[in-house]
């Protein structure tokens, strides 16, 4: 049977240009770019910030406080004194910062599993930065969703490649100049722009906010002109380099002779499962390589959660983590999973549930 | 320009890809038009590394959709083409086709997803990096996305009917 999405493909093919279309624009390139206007940067704008990596003596000369992993990932994971404990054990504290027009941007720390690593961040400001953000425009701690809502607001802070999306954005005390924000980093094998943990570059520029529709989708002019765009709350440029290298938080949970699962008619043969006090990710392939056809059934559904010695489940925020081939090319291996809600005691966590089927952690204590 | 030579292979290579994303998310080919010139232009004047090729297309397709997203929010579109150049070069319109009809009535965060997946051949991770969303947006977006196309093209019906 043929998919309609043959006919998307074909349509697509028609739309091109000829080589001499081709030529035309980029002589017309040329042109423009031969003549190009270099445009001052307003004077309110400082230069690049420069990259600082400041120690412990000098941040907190400064007034900048630095958080132990902990105390960074409160807002994200818990913030009863256990449970900071754990995300001390297991995080690493970092506390490179940079500042600009009177506003401060701090990496406090990073925690992470085999696939994921979550930095959290600090952006505070004193006085003089005049700083006002309009109430509600950052969640609560608790509205860490497991899936993206269709919400009014979304921030962007962004530098050449990625975004800080609304919801990883946090405001731990409102009485205080600062807010949080939350960085996730993918550690897939092929990744579009690489990097190297131990020495990280983020460069942040103006952070921006715009109203979204249900879809998620920034509103702007085209949709409604009544309705503002991109508006700039806090303008300039911050650099941070530090090492953000940590250590894995998982262990792997045995599959016994459960190598296969059944969801929604789908068979899915499982490779492997990790588990951290944060989060959960399973590695499995579908022996028909039917993929496209069981895209995001497992997430959809969020038909991976783990159980706790109470009795508790988590479900996690099924984010999907990576999608490789296996050696010989045969086989496409999906990697789903994502954090909890909280953190969870590895000692505290009994099981892992993948659909029907309940695999033991066996350091569990019963 | 130091970049000529680097940005003219790079302009050979990923025009019609560059093109084909723009038309995905402003819907006409002029406009697509005007982003591959732009995307030139960056081309000419920030000289790039790659790692890899792999790298060097989703970093291109990257600068292409922002470049779209910057079109989109503002009502001020500057024209990056003089008229005596862009007059003589026709434009290729798109063959009537339902399902190109049908994702076209999507909205825009929700074609991006399709062309990458459907027509690039990205997975989940890397549609993420390339449009700065959550890889579950991605999924979320997708999954919408396909439910709502099945419905615009009279599902089974309409698979039905290609056979």
């Amino acid at each position: 049977m043929k998919h309609y999405m043959n006919d998307y493909i074909y349509a697509m093919d028609q739309l091109q240009l000829s080589q001499q279309q081709q030529e035309r624009l980029f002589h017309a390139a040329v042109h423009q770019a031969n003549h190009a206007n270099t445009k001052r940067r307003p004077i309110r704008r400082t230069a690049l910030a420069a990259v600082v990596l400041v120690s412990l003596l000098a941040i907190t000369a400064c007034g900048i406080v630095l958080k132990t992993a902990g105390e960074a990932f409160a807002p994200v994971f818990g913030n009863t004194t256990s449970q900071k404990a754990v995300m001390d054990d297991i995080g690493t504290q970092i506390g490179a910062s940079a500042t600009d027009n009177g506003v401060t941007i701090t990496a406090d720390a990073v925690i992470g599993d085999d696939k994921q690593a979550w930095i959290m961040y600090t952006l505070s400001w004193d006085d003089s930065a005049d700083i006002d953000l309009p109430e509600g425009i950052v969640q609560s701690p608790t509205d860490y969703a497991t899936e993206i809502p269709e919400t009014t607001l979304q921030f962007k802070i962004c530098d050449d490649w990625h975004w800080i999306p609304y919801n990883q954005f946090f405001d731990s005390d409102p009485n205080d100049n600062a807010i949080e924000f939350m960085e996730v980093i993918h550690l897939t094998d092929n990744p579009i722009e690489p990097f190297d943990i131990h020495s990280l570059t983020r460069k942040f520029q103006n952070l921006q906010f715009c109203g979204t529709d249900a879809y998620g989708n920034p509103l702007g002019n085209y949709m409604d002109d009544s309705v503002p765009s991109w508006q700039t709350l806090i303008e300039g440029n911050w650099t941070l380099e530090f090492d953000a290298s940590y250590e894995n938080a998982a262990v792997s949970v045995p599959l016994g002779d459960q190598t296969e699962i059944e969801i929604d008619g789908f068979v899915y043969e499982i490779h492997s499962i990790q588990v951290s006090p944060i989060s959960v990710c399973v590695s499995y392939s579908d022996p028909n390589d039917n993929i496209e056809e069981s895209f995001g059934t497992m997430l959809t559904h969020h038909l991976i959660y783990v159980t706790t010695t109470s009795g508790q489940t988590y479900h996690t925020d099924a984010t999907a983590y990576d999608e490789t081939l296996t050696d010989d090319g045969s086989k496409r291996i999906v990697t789903d999973g994502g954090a909890f809600t909280e953190v969870i005691p590895l000692e505290d966590i009994e099981s892992v549930t993948i659909g029907t089927v309940t695999y033991p952690v066996p350091h569990a204590v019963s | 320009m130091r970049n000529m030579e680097q940005a003219e292979y790079l302009a050979k290579k990923y025009t019609n890809a560059i093109f084909r994303l723009s038309y995905t998310y402003l819907k006409n080919t002029h406009d697509a038009q005007d982003i591959c010139q732009t995307i030139f232009v960056k081309l000419l004047t920030t000289p790039m590394e790659f790692e890899n090729e792999q790298h060097e297309k989703a970093y291109i397709l990257r600068m292409t959709a922002n470049a779209c997203k910057n079109i989109l929010r503002s009502p001020w579109r500057k024209k990056t083409c003089s008229l005596d150049v862009c007059a003589d070069i026709p434009v290729p319109e798109p063959t009537d086709n339902a399902v190109l009809a049908a994702v076209n009535a999507l909205p825009t965060g929700y074609r991006s997803v399709i062309y990458l997946h459907y027509y690039e051949g990205y997975q989940a991770a890397e549609i993420a990096e390339i449009l700065g969303i959550s890889t579950s947006a991605v999924y979320t977006r997708l999954n919408r996305a396909r439910a709502k196309l099945k419905k615009m093209l009279g599902g089974a019906d309409y698979e039905a009917l290609h056979e």
